[in-house]
């Protein structure tokens, strides 16, 4: 969950020093003045939210397969209040890949670790 | 009971986090929105397709499609216009929209300014060409340049029966 904070923070960031003309703008009192790359600025936060919403998800449920939710209504996001932009669309499945990949790895680690010690 | 709950939670959460990404939307002044021309096609290619002769700009190309009463231009990368035979009530579809947001009106076509919620603001245009073999050659299709719209009419104004 750490990291889903870390990665909302980041794409808060980006959003708030990167970009321009936003609602959240208005919300902030601030206006973006930093330049950076289009990745970075576009579809960066994209992978970091659906990342975080992803973890979030998976924290609740401890089940793979309840990811597919948060990747399934952040492309119904995309497609509605976005531009169904297909970096954008590649950006949101890069971020669940990448949040299933953590669990993966955390995952596998844990269960490591708990046969090593059942084994000693 | 409990996860399903938090799920909501977090779902309603997330996703108005997304309230705050779109552009802020600043109301039009009087005026604002552009009025298009069609684009003089002097210098596009030429291309004769299916019993027609029509121009496209350059770097455009222009198919056939797999059904014989369509042709295909794409303009760009991944933005292809699909021109077919059909007729279409323009003065119907026209009149859908409030006449300040008319880019280009004219009998055979009109291009039509649609506003989104989350400022992704497009163009629409609808079009007819002359009739070819007694039917015409018509587009109903969006952008999101002004250019595009009104380079799709003068494609359709340029359709001419070989």
């Amino acid at each position: 969950m750490k990291s889903a904070a870390l990665a909302l923070v980041i794409a808060l960031a980006v959003y708030l020093l990167a970009r321009q003309g936003l609602v959240l703008h208005d919300w902030f009192g601030v206006e973006g003045k930093l330049t950076a790359p289009d990745i970075i600025r576009f579809q960066l936060p994209d992978a970091l939210w659906q990342y975080a919403f992803c973890m979030t998800v998976y924290a609740i449920w401890r089940d793979l397969r309840t990811l597919a939710l948060p990747l399934a209504l952040g492309l119904v996001a995309e497609a509605t209040i976005g531009t169904f932009d297909p970096a954008d669309v590649v950006a949101l499945v890069a971020g669940a890949l990448g949040a299933s990949l953590q669990i993966g790895i955390a995952r596998r680690s844990a269960t490591r670790h708990s046969e090593s010690s059942a084994s000693r | 009971m409990k996860r399903i709950l938090y799920t909501v939670l977090a779902c309603a959460v997330f996703l108005t986090m997304l309230t705050g990404t779109p552009k802020k939307r600043r109301p039009r002044e009087a005026g604002s929105i552009p009025k298009l021309t069609a684009p003089v096609t002097t210098g596009w290619q030429r291309t004769e397709v299916a019993g027609i002769r029509i121009a496209a700009p350059p770097n455009a190309t222009v198919t056939r499609a797999d059904d014989v009463y369509a042709l295909e231009i794409r303009l760009e990368r991944d933005r292809v216009f699909r021109f077919e035979k059909q007729v279409l009530d323009l003065p119907q579809l026209r009149s859908e929209y409030p006449v300040d947001f008319l880019m280009l009106d004219a009998p055979d076509a009109f291009i039509v300014l649609i506003e989104t919620s989350g400022g992704n603001d497009f163009c629409r245009v609808v079009a007819c060409s002359a009739p070819v073999n007694r039917a015409p050659l018509c587009v109903d299709t969006h952008a999101y340049a002004n250019e595009q719209c009104a380079q799709v009419v003068a494609i359709v104004r340029s359709i001419q029966p070989l």
